[in-house]
C-alpha cells in the first residue's frame, strides 16, 4: 500500500473515529455532569431534611415543655379545687353536725324547757351559719366563673351605709359595742355602683369588726380619697374597730379564701373565711378595692374604695344630717312589711307546706292571700279575680310545678296583659336562674328558703314604688340585712304542728310513689319537702331530702333510701 | 424525551444494522444535541424524529412500523434494565392499568422534569380502554410498547387501536381485552 494511496482514506477514517471518540467523551462528560448535579441536588435535599428534622425536634421539645407547664397548671388547679372542696366540706360538716346533734336530742328526749330553748337556738344559729356559707360559696363560684352580674345604678351613699348599720345594730347592741357613722370632708351624695354588692361588702366588714371587738366601738367613716383634681377620685368607706388587730404576717392572707383569724383563746372565728375574699373581689368588680391596715392590740381599719368620677360633691353637715341618719338607723332599715296591708296576693305554689307558711306570713302582715297549686290554676285564679273586680296586687310564683310551671304561667299572664308584679320563688340560686325568671317576665326573684327580710326588701321595691303607704307598726319583727334565715321560730305553734303532722302523709305518699316506681312524683315530693324544711326551720329535712334525691340515680339503693327518709319524716 | 429512549434506539440500530449506520444517525446535521446522548439526559424529541426519518429512507420502512418495532424492542429492554418493576406482575392488563401509578411514578422520582405521555383509563366491561395523549405524534411507539408488553406476559390478550384528532398520532384509544 502506497503512502499517498492510503493517506486520504486513513486520514478520513481517523477524522471519523476522532469525531466518534469526541462524541463519546462529550456523552461521558455530560453524564458525569448530570450525575454530579443530581448528587448535589440530593445533598441539598438531605440538608434541608435534616434542618427540618432539627426544627421538628426543637418543636417537640418546646411543645413537651408547654404541655408539662399546662399539666402543672392543671394539677395545681386541681389541687386548689380539692383543697377548696375539702375546706368547704369541713365547713359544711361542722354546723351540719351540730344541727343533726341538736335535732336528734330534740326528737329523742322530752327536754327541760331551759335545754330545749338552748338546743333550738343552737339549731337556728348553725342553720344560719350554713345558709350564709352556702350563699358565700355560690357567690365565690360565680365570681370565679365570671358569672356574677353587677347592676350599676345611682346609689345614695349615706342611706346605703345607714341601712347597713341599722341592720347590724342589734348584733352590736348584744355585744355592747358602739356603732357610729361619720363623714370627713365633702363627699358625693350619690355614686354609680351596684348598691346590693356594696351593701354585701359593708355588712361583711362591719359584721367582722363587731365580731372581733370585745369592747369599744366600730365606726364607719366616709371620705373622699385623693385630690378632687385627680381624675381617679375615690370614695372611701373606712370601717374602724378597736378590736384585737391582725398580725402583720396575716394581713395579706386574710383576703384569701378559707383564711380566718383565730379569736382570742385559739378558737377560730365564725364563718368559713370566705367573706373578705368575696368582699375584695366584689370591690374590684365594682372598679374599686379593699385594703387593710391593722395594729395588733389596737384595732383594724378596712378601707373599701369605690370610683366616684364626675359626681357632684357636697359637704355633709355633721350635725343635723347625721342626726337624721341616726334616726334612720334606729328605724327598721328595710321597708315595712305592712306595705302588704289590704293587698291582695296570689300565691302559686305546689308544695302544701310552703303554701301554708306563705299564707300565714302574708296574712299576718295584713295581706289577703289566695292560693293556687299549679300554674294553670294560678292563671285561672288571676282571671277570676279580674272578672270579679278584685284584682291581685302581687303574685308570688313558684317556678317548678306540675301541670304548668311558673315560667309558662308567668308568660301566659304576660300574654293576658297582666301588669301586676310577679315575684319568682325558686330553689335555684345561680345567676342564670335569676336571668331565666326575669326573662320569663317576673318583676323580681327570691330564692328559697323564703326570707321575710328579703321579701320585704323586694316588696318595698315593687309596691312601695307603686303606692307609698304610711308604715304601721309591724306585728312581726323585721330583720334587715342579707342572709336571714328561715322563719321557723316566728311561726305560731299551730302552723308548725300542722306542718309536722303532715310529714307522715308525705312519708306515705313517698312510699306509694316509690312502690309505683313513679320517680317524677318522688322527685316532686322531695323538692317540696326540701323547700318547706328550710322555710319552717327544719334544715335537716332539707338536707335529708337532698340526700334522698341524690340517691335516686342508683337503682339498687333508691328504694331503701326512700324508706329511710320516710321513717325519718315519721319521727317528727 | 428521556435519554434512555435515544441510547437504546442507537444500540438497537447498531446491533441490527451495524455501528456505521448508528454513527451516521448521530452525525446528522440539525440534531440539537449534536448527536451526544446519555441515558440519564433529556433531549429534544425532534432529534429522535430526525434520526427516524433517515432510517426510513435507509431501510425503506414506514415511520409507523419503525416506531412500533422500536417500541416492542424497548419494552423487552425495560424488563432487563428494571426487573423490579415487573416483580410479582403476571397479568398484562393489570400491568397496563397500573402504568400511571407505578411506572410513571417511578420515573418521576428520578426525573421530576420528565414529560410523560398520559393514559386515561376506563373499563368497558372486561375491556381496558386506554386513551393515549401526548404532545408528540408517537401513538405507534406506544402501540409497539403494548405489543412488547403482551408478548412479555404471554397471557393471550389482544388490543385494538383507534386514532383520534385527525390521526396525527398524538391521540389514540387502545382497547385491551
Amino acid at each position: 500500500m502506497s503512502e499517498a494511496g492510503e493517506s486520504p482514506d486513513r486520514a478520513e477514517l481517523e477524522a471519523l473515529w476522532l469525531r466518534r471518540l469526541q462524541r463519546e467523551r462529550a456523552a461521558r462528560k455530560q453524564a458525569e455532569f448530570l450525575i454530579e448535579a443530581k448528587s448535589r441536588e440530593l445533598y441539598e435535599a438531605n440538608l434541608e431534611l435534616s434542618a427540618h428534622r432539627s426544627k421538628l425536634e426543637r418543636l417537640v421539645v418546646e411543645r413537651t415543655r408547654e404541655l408539662e407547664e399546662a399539666t402543672d397548671q392543671a394539677q395545681a388547679a386541681n389541687r386548689a379545687k380539692s383543697l377548696f372542696l375539702a375546706s368547704i366540706s369541713h365547713e359544711i360538716r361542722t354546723p351540719l353536725t351540730a344541727i343533726l346533734g341538736y335535732s336528734e336530742l330534740l326528737t329523742r328526749e322530752a327536754p327541760k324547757e331551759r335545754h330545749r330553748q338552748g338546743w333550738v337556738r343552737g339549731l337556728r344559729s348553725n342553720s344560719e351559719h350554713l345558709h350564709s356559707l352556702v350563699d358565700n360559696v355560690l357567690d365565690l363560684s360565680q365570681i370565679e366563673a365570671g358569672e356574677l352580674v353587677v347592676i350599676m345604678e345611682s346609689a345614695d351613699v349615706l342611706t346605703l351605709t345607714a341601712e347597713v348599720l341599722a341592720a347590724l345594730r342589734p348584733m352590736a347592741d348584744r355585744k355592747g359595742v358602739g356603732l357610729t357613722l361619720k363623714c370627713e370632708g365633702p363627699i358625693p351624695r350619690r355614686i354609680e355602683t351596684d348598691p346590693l354588692k356594696v351593701r354585701q361588702v359593708l355588712i361583711n366588714l362591719v359584721g367582722n369588726a363587731i365580731n372581733h371587738t370585745r369592747e369599744g366601738s366600730v365606726s364607719v367613716v366616709l371620705s373622699r380619697l385623693g385630690s378632687p383634681e385627680v381624675d381617679r377620685a375615690r370614695l372611701g368607706f373606712c370601717v374602724l374597730d378597736t378590736g384585737s388587730g391582725i398580725p402583720r404576717e396575716m394581713q395579706a392572707q386574710i383576703f384569701e379564701s378559707f383564711v380566718q383569724l383565730k379569736k382570742s383563746g385559739g378558737r377560730p372565728g365564725q364563718g368559713a373565711g370566705l367573706g373578705l375574699s368575696i368582699s375584695r373581689r366584689l370591690a374590684r368588680l365594682l372598679g374599686g378595692d379593699l385594703e387593710v391596715e391593722s395594729e395588733l392590740g389596737r384595732g383594724s381599719r378596712f378601707t373599701l374604695t369605690l370610683p366616684d368620677e364626675g359626681q357632684e360633691v357636697a359637704e355633709v353637715v355633721s350635725g343635723e344630717e347625721l342626726q337624721d341618719l341616726a334616726w334612720a338607723e334606729s328605724s327598721p332599715a328595710i321597708g315595712s312589711a305592712s306595705l302588704l296591708h289590704g293587698r291582695r296576693v296570689l300565691v302559686v305554689e305546689d308544695g302544701e307546706d310552703n303554701r301554708r307558711i306563705l299564707e300565714y306570713i302574708l296574712g299576718a302582715e295584713g295581706g289577703q292571700v289566695r292560693c293556687a297549686v299549679n300554674g294553670q290554676l294560678g292563671v285561672d285564679a288571676f282571671l277570676e279575680a279580674e272578672r270579679e273586680g278584685e284584682p291581685f296586687d302581687l303574685v308570688l310564683m313558684d317556678m317548678e310545678m306540675p301541670v304548668m310551671d311558673g315560667y309558662q304561667a308567668t308568660g301566659r299572664l304576660g300574654e293576658l296583659g297582666c301588669k301586676v308584679p310577679i315575684v319568682a320563688l325558686t330553689a335555684g340560686a345561680m345567676s342564670t336562674d335569676r336571668q331565666k325568671c326575669l326573662a320569663a317576665g317576673c318583676a323580681a326573684y327570691l330564692t328559697k328558703p323564703f326570707s321575710l327580710a328579703r321579701f320585704c326588701e323586694t316588696l318595698n321595691d315593687l309596691l312601695g314604688a307603686q303606692e307609698p303607704t304610711l308604715a304601721e307598726s309591724s306585728s312581726l319583727p323585721v330583720e334587715g340585712g342579707r342572709g336571714q334565715s328561715a322563719l321557723g321560730d316566728q311561726l305560731p305553734a299551730r302552723i308548725i304542728n300542722a306542718y309536722l303532722a303532715g310529714l307522715a302523709d308525705s312519708a306515705q305518699q313517698l312510699r306509694d310513689a316509690s312502690a309505683r316506681a313513679d320517680w317524677g312524683v318522688v322527685r316532686r315530693l322531695l323538692h317540696q319537702l326540701r323547700g318547706s324544711g328550710g322555710s319552717y326551720g327544719y334544715p335537716e329535712i332539707t338536707a335529708a331530702s337532698d340526700r334522698c334525691n341524690g340517691s335516686l340515680e342508683d337503682e339498687s339503693t333508691r328504694a331503701s333510701a326512700i324508706e329511710e327518709f320516710a321513717r325519718f319524716l315519721e319521727s317528727y | 424525551m428521556k435519554g434512555i429512549v435515544f441510547t437504546e434506539f442507537l444500540e438497537m440500530v447498531e446491533a441490527a444494522h451495524g455501528i456505521d449506520l448508528a454513527y451516521e444517525l448521530q452525525e446528522l446535521p440539525g440534531l440539537a444535541s449534536g448527536g451526544v446522548f446519555t441515558a440519564i439526559g433529556t433531549y429534544d424529541v425532534e432529534d429522535f424524529l430526525i434520526m427516524l426519518e433517515l432510517l426510513t429512507e435507509r431501510l425503506g420502512t414506514s415511520m409507523d412500523d419503525l416506531m412500533k418495532g422500536y417500541g416492542e424492542h424497548l419494552f423487552g429492554r425495560f424488563v432487563v434494565l428494571f426487573p423490579d418493576l415487573f416483580l410479582g406482575k403476571t397479568d398484562s392488563l393489570a400491568f397496563l392499568a397500573s402504568i400511571e401509578q407505578t411506572i410513571h411514578a417511578e420515573v418521576l422520582k428520578l426525573y421530576p422534569e420528565a414529560e410523560l405521555p398520559f393514559f386515561d383509563l376506563a373499563y368497558e366491561g372486561e375491556t381496558l380502554v386506554m386513551t393515549y395523549s401526548s404532545k408528540r405524534p408517537m401513538a405507534s411507539f406506544a402501540e409497539g410498547l403494548m405489543d412488547g408488553c403482551l408478548l412479555y406476559f404471554g397471557d393471550n390478550r389482544t388490543f385494538t387501536r383507534e386514532d383520534l384528532d385527525g390521526q396525527d398520532g398524538t391521540r389514540a384509544v387502545f382497547r385491551v381485552r
